[in-house]
């Protein structure tokens, strides 16, 4: 081997460390972007997205909406029965709930369906397709069936993008459309409250 | 300004041999002074660093044992060296390491290496912990350029000198390969004036302030002395 050999091999094995060590940032750099994305945008304990990226998609939604007419509906969700649990089994239990309903709306929506939990024990899903009022009563049942050791279930309300006035900004748009549907799910947890309030966890 | 002679190695110590008058000195030290004497000092160096950016965690004296986070550099070196297909420490003094962080050097600091063990590697000079560097390279046409461009400046400053002395390293020599003669050519075609000079496993130079000592590894150095 001479000089040249050893100085083009040196230079190759230079350039490969080079490439290594590159692929190796890269990859970091795009673990902690993820990383911190997911942190910006999802509840800490669920991981299910958190109020401000569902504000942030409607925003971009409603945008797409203004212009091409596009339909989609809100479904609102708070449990019923869900403060019981906390004061009976304590709060580690009631978080331990909360991510296994969480786990249950992703396994009942589809992947592209934005679910965010807003706090506590409400959440909101994003559809970007209408969905019929028996398919939530469907999944009401079986979340009913999955968690009736506690007793749970939850009352919900939908509003459709139909119902809105365009012609105010999206913020405001939002706020409509998150407070139609909150009312809703509101007027029907004090329907059901006969129900709901007289069992207890067991 | 200084070197360390080359010597023979006889074990792993490396005797060195100098001569005085009538007498061989070993391992000795040899100071020669002039006066009335007009002098220019040069250094020529040529390597550039390249790549990753190491930063030495544990050291001690010319060994470096691991860098970045607790990385023993043996690996690295060896990984390289397979790469290269040479178990030759020779072979690496094609890519001295600079030293970064030492900006008081006439030249870049580099080091060149001298081992590979299983737990550390060594150099021909101290390295200290925290020290940052990187690999280096240079062609033999870069370290050519490098010393016709210090020749050229003393030649401006000393314009006829009555001496010149160059002490270049072994391993600068090495990566010179085929030509190794043409350093002293053109030292002399520049400097037109008689040349005196031997290989060293380091040079011992002024600093950028000329006012520290500074010891150099893979540079050529330059003195050139005129009478007054």
């Amino acid at each position: 081997m001479n000089n040249k050999d050893i100085q083009i091999r040196l230079l190759q094995a230079l350039l490969d460390e080079i490439t290594r060590k590159y692929d190796y940032f890269i990859n970091l750099q795009q673990e902690t972007i993820e990383k911190t994305h997911e942190m910006a945008v999802k509840d800490h304990l669920t991981k299910l997205y958190n109020r401000m990226y569902l504000e942030d998609y409607l925003r971009r939604l409603i945008k797409m909406s203004k212009r091409d007419k596009a339909v989609f509906q809100i479904l609102f969700i708070d449990l019923d029965n869900f403060k019981p649990i906390n004061d009976i089994y304590g709060h580690e239990k009631g978080d331990q709930i909360l991510k296994e309903v969480a786990d249950f709306l992703r396994q009942k929506f589809r992947d592209y369906d934005i679910i965010a939990r807003l706090g506590g024990d409400e959440f909101c899903v994003v559809l970007e397709e209408e969905i019929d009022q028996d398919r939530i009563e469907e999944i009401r049942e079986e979340f009913e069936k999955t968690f009736s050791q506690y007793n749970l279930s939850f009352s919900y309300g939908v509003a459709n993008s139909k119902e809105l006035d365009y012609s105010k900004d999206e913020d405001n748009i939002i706020e409509d459309i998150l407070k139609l549907a909150d009312e809703r799910m509101y007027k029907q947890k004090m329907q059901r409250k006969g129900w709901s309030f007289s069992h207890q966890p067991n | 300004m200084g070197e360390l002679s080359s010597g023979y190695k006889k074990g792993e110590e490396v005797l060195t041999y100098q001569f005085v008058e009538d007498k061989v000195i070993k391992n000795g030290f040899f100071i020669l002074t002039f006066d009335n004497i007009a002098f220019d000092i040069r250094i020529a160096l040529g390597f550039k660093p390249y790549g990753i950016t190491y930063r030495v965690q544990k050291a001690e004296g010319y060994r470096i044992y691991t860098v970045d986070e607790n990385q023993p550099l043996s690996y690295t070196i060896r990984s390289l060296m397979s790469k290269i297909g040479t178990n030759d420490i020779k072979h690496l003094w094609f890519c001295p390491i600079t030293i970064l962080d030492d900006q008081e050097g006439y030249v870049a600091t580099m080091r060149t290496f001298k081992d590979v063990k299983d737990d550390y590697v060594e150099f021909f000079g101290p390295v200290k912990e925290g020290q940052h560097f990187k690999l280096s390279f240079a062609t033999e046409k870069e370290l050519l350029e490098e010393s016709e461009k210090v020749a050229m400046e003393a030649k401006e400053v000393m314009k006829h000198p009555d001496l010149v002395f160059d002490f270049s390293c072994l391993a600068r020599q090495y990566v010179l390969g085929e030509f190794q003669q043409r350093e002293p050519e053109i030292y002399t075609a520049i400097l037109d004036a008689p040349l005196f000079g031997f290989f060293t496993y380091g040079e011992v130079g002024p600093n950028k302030l000329y006012k520290k000592l500074k010891f150099y590894n893979q540079t050529s150095l330059l003195l050139s002395i005129k009478e007054l």
